[in-house]
């Protein structure tokens, strides 16, 4: 099994708002950024589970653009987990949300669970 | 002098000629039983012989069902229908294969099973498998070639 939590979530995110690993590309606003932390499971047959804490970031100078983005994220992501598509491969749970704003930027939060299992 | 660590999956126990599904550990006990004696000889010292080993394995492995029909490898239910086997049913052969070092082999009896489920979808069910070889535990392939 080979990790691809990050390629997923990518896919699924891209659409929405411009999305990067732990650091954005762009110096406009809105866009998303995901940090997370693989750990792998093994039989002797080898890997049969990889688990990891997933933090999305989404910035905007709006805070309503934010909301709304970080609303699309959050449904993009439960419907392709319920889809045939993603056939179990992935199981999400959204554990916390937060909402900061600095400097008249707005941060939304969201951090996952994610368990890949094929 | 070169010298190689075992890497543990490189490690296997099989029963009746496969191994568990979804094995995780597998561990082997050797254990001397020893007789103790002292003579007028011994001036006061208490002698200690090895009479027999008493050699045991311990595989845990996630709970798995196999969906394959060849069953190359036994699954949760298999390993439960070898736990209540009795009389000479509930004799297997075991072999425990090293990558590069000696296999051994013996007959082996199970003496305890056990499975671990929980509520929490993040923790993984496992099963625990407990053998004891009866009669001779041998060396039948050599390592080296």
């Amino acid at each position: 099994m080979i990790e691809s939590i990050g390629v997923m979530l990518t896919n699924v995110c891209k659409s929405i708002v411009p999305f990067f690993l732990s650091e954005a590309q762009t110096e406009s606003y809105p866009y998303a950024v995901y940090e997370y932390t693989p750990q792998e499971f093994r039989t002797k047959d080898g890997i049969y589970k990889i688990t990891a804490d997933v933090y999305i970031r989404v910035y905007s100078e709006d805070a309503e653009e934010a909301e709304a983005k970080a609303a699309a994220i959050k449904s993009a992501l439960e419907s392709y987990c319920d889809s045939a598509y993603n056939n179990g491969q992935y199981i999400l749970r959204l554990q916390a949300t937060s909402e900061t704003c600095t400097e008249g930027v707005w941060q939304i939060e969201l951090q996952y669970f994610v368990k890949q299992t094929s | 002098m070169a010298t190689s660590r075992v890497e543990g999956y490189n490690v296997s126990l099989t029963v009746g000629g496969k191994t568990l599904l979804g094995r995780t550990q597998e561990d082997l006990t050797i254990s001397a039983v020893t007789k103790t004696s002292i003579t007028k000889d011994d001036n006061g010292v208490q002698q200690e012989s090895v009479v027999r080993h008493d050699v045991t394995f311990k595989v845990s492995a996630l709970m798995s069902l196999d969906s394959e029909t060849t069953h190359s490898k036994l699954d949760r239910d298999d390993v439960i229908a070898l736990a209540v086997a009795t009389g000479s049913s509930a004799v297997v052969a075991v072999q425990y294969l090293c990558s590069g070092g000696d296999t051994y082999g013996g007959n082996a009896i199970i003496t305890g099973y056990s499975e671990s489920t929980a509520a929490d979808p993040d923790t993984d069910s496992t099963i625990s498998l407990d053998l004891k070889i009866t009669g001779a535990f041998a060396k039948v392939t050599n390592g080296n070639g």
